[in-house]
């Protein structure tokens, strides 16, 4: 991004500066235009070389990709871990480009757990080992479900306790709850802790250095679990609240018919705006917003949606938003990650013709 | 086949009073739907550590026949007494709710008993069927995704509470299920530093995405195919996740 400097740009048309300061507005030659960027220096990298002691955090990366429950867990190790301590990331083998999200999101160590394919038990195994090799102070999992099912053989394993779904975590205390949700327990952050969801912040600081560990060794034991397959899920039958993958109709569209043609062709739930439902074009169940369903959806596709506050509220957490609009100043353009000022009905029949 | 299903002590979340836990009813309706699968002789056990719980009794009456009541103080740790009865029903199968709701609600017990027994565990599932000597679970997972994995026999599997509905409670049969009651092993839990206090509602993290996004890529008027391109571009990594 260019931005002017003024005062640089004063400077340059200076004539002279005695008896009296005299200016050239004459040529414009005098306008100095600096790269905004350029002066920021690269983030200085934290490296952690002597840890007082460890602190583990387990994360899922479905996907090859940290979400936004792994780098809590990571913001919740790196809280218990203070400035002294390293956090020690236990991942599934990730792509090459990913230890650097790792360090940016607090982990100043990495071990990769070799499992390539669903195995819990064998996760399990390796983790109490590392936990054997390592002694770090705390461990923090996930509570989300493989990542709570992990937590749960590890305690199992190394006959510790875990202190499930915390939602309040500082190194002197952390909090759950527990009597069917009418009580809380504190108590000092013991070993084992799993986090719930959207508690407990990520890390924001400077990046640390996440340096490779070696692997644990653990003997691979024939487990219990002989066979895993993850079936295929109809995106149509997803309930709307749980769905990956949105794409969603407002005013802007006018052939309904090929709109549940391309959501299905392209794996995507399908919603609608209020205006939508409210004429009857598509069923109530699929209005996305504060009257309708609050969305938990990675990705939104937005057709011919304006985006009025209440709509804004249904997409409130969703990360990736792509909007496709003819109206430049809609609210949604603001909001959206990939914008498109045209026809929603022209771009979803060139859409569908892609696919 | 012998199948167990575990039951606790629940408590209704709004008003405290004894309330059986939902996934374990859900559980016993699985039970049920598995026994119609299989041989006649199939039976189906609850099976409690602790004190005779009002809501650990109700569970006769959604469907449940039997139910062994092991006496303990509900203060102790029920993995002893829970194996021992383990040992000696020798079980092909014993179903579990996914978390307690009243106690601890930590959702260890099955696991920790899993290990103790030497036996597997699936978390969630929500379909069992019998595939061979083995056991065919269909576990549910976020975001409306199903894995099927196979199980080796004696196994231990929890229920998830997108699994089938529970059977409705029915009074008579509430009044004429069986119960059997045996001592249990006392066995005190270590001592825990928990402070325990009412549940303050604390604010979950409001996504950093709701603000405005300025970094965007903005598109002004492009033919319909480069429009459509691009959205294939960006969409693409989110597409049969």
């Amino acid at each position: 991004m260019i931005r002017r400097d003024p005062r640089a740009e004063r400077d340059a048309m200076v004539v002279s500066r005695t008896p009296r300061l005299r200016l050239d507005r004459t040529h414009r030659g005098g306008a100095s235009l600096t790269r905004a960027d350029a002066p920021v220096a690269a983030p200085t990298i934290i490296h952690i070389a002597e840890p007082a002691f460890l602190v583990f955090a387990v994360i899922e990366a479905a996907g090859g990709a940290l979400n936004r429950h792994d780098r809590q867990v990571i913001g919740a190790a790196r809280t218990l871990a203070g400035r002294d301590a390293a956090v020690v990331v236990l991942t599934p083998h990730l792509p090459s480009q990913a230890p650097d999200a790792i360090g940016t999101a607090g982990g100043d160590r990495t071990i990769t757990l070799p499992t390539p394919t669903y195995d819990p038990e064998r996760s399990a195994a390796l983790i109490a080992q590392a936990i054997t090799d390592h002694a770090p102070r705390h461990v923090v999992f996930p509570e989300s479900a493989d990542g709570g099912d992990l937590a749960r053989r590890v305690a199992a394993l190394t006959e510790a306790d875990l202190f499930a779904g915390a939602e309040s975590l500082t190194p002197t205390q952390a909090i759950r709850p527990a009597q069917a949700g009418r009580v809380e327990l504190r108590a000092t952050p013991p070993r084992l802790i799993s986090i719930a969801p959207d508690r407990i912040a990520p890390y924001h600081g400077a990046p640390h250095a996440a340096d490779p560990l070696p692997t644990p060794a653990a003997a691979a034991t024939p487990g219990g679990i002989r066979a895993a397959t993850t079936l295929a899920v109809d995106a149509a039958t997803i309930p709307l609240d749980q769905a990956p993958l949105v794409i969603a109709a407002g005013n802007g569209v006018t052939d309904f018919a090929g709109f549940l043609d391309l959501a299905r062709a392209l794996g995507a739930t399908p919603g609608a705006s209020r205006v939508v439902c409210d004429a009857g074009a598509l069923p109530r169940a699929l209005q996305v917003g504060a009257s309708g369903t609050v969305l938990n959806a990675e990705c939104y596709i937005a057709l011919g949606i304006s985006g009025a506050p209440q709509h804004l509220q249904g997409i409130g957490t969703v990360e990736h938003i792509v909007a496709i609009n003819t109206d430049l100043h809609a609210a949604i353009i603001a909001r959206a990650g990939l914008a498109i000022i045209a026809d929603a009905q022209d771009v979803m029949q060139a859409l569908r013709a892609m696919l | 086949m012998n199948i167990i299903v575990l039951l606790s002590a629940g408590r209704d979340p709004q008003s405290g009073t004894p309330r059986p836990v939902p996934v374990e009813l859900q559980a016993i309706a699985l039970a049920l739907a598995l026994a119609t699968h299989l041989a006649p002789t199939t039976t189906i056990t609850g099976l409690h550590a602790g004190e005779p719980d009002p809501s650990v009794l109700d569970a006769l009456g959604h469907g449940l026949t039997t139910l062994t009541l092991l006496r303990t103080n509900p203060a102790d740790d029920p993995l002893a007494t829970l194996a021992a009865e383990i040992d000696r029903a020798r079980p092909d199968l014993i179903l579990a709710g996914r978390r307690g709701r009243g106690g601890t609600d930590s959702g260890l017990l099955p696991y920790r008993l899993a290990r103790a027994r030497a036996m597997p565990i699936a978390a969630d599932a929500i379909a069992i069927e019998p595939d061979g000597n083995d056991l065919a679970i269909l576990q549910s997972l976020p975001r409306g995704a199903r894995r099927r994995l196979t199980l080796a026999r004696p196994a231990i599997v929890t229920i998830h509470e997108a699994a089938p509905p529970a059977r409705t409670f029915a009074f008579r049969a509430r009044r004429s299920g069986t119960i059997h009651e045996k001592p249990g092993i006392p066995a005190p839990s270590p001592t825990d530093n928990h402070e325990i206090r009412p549940y303050r509602q604390r604010p979950r993290l409001i996504a950093e995405t709701t603000q405005p996004t300025t970094a965007g890529h903005l598109m002004l008027a492009p033919t319909p195919e480069t429009a459509a391109a691009a959205v294939l571009a960006y969409v693409e990594q989110f597409r049969g996740r």
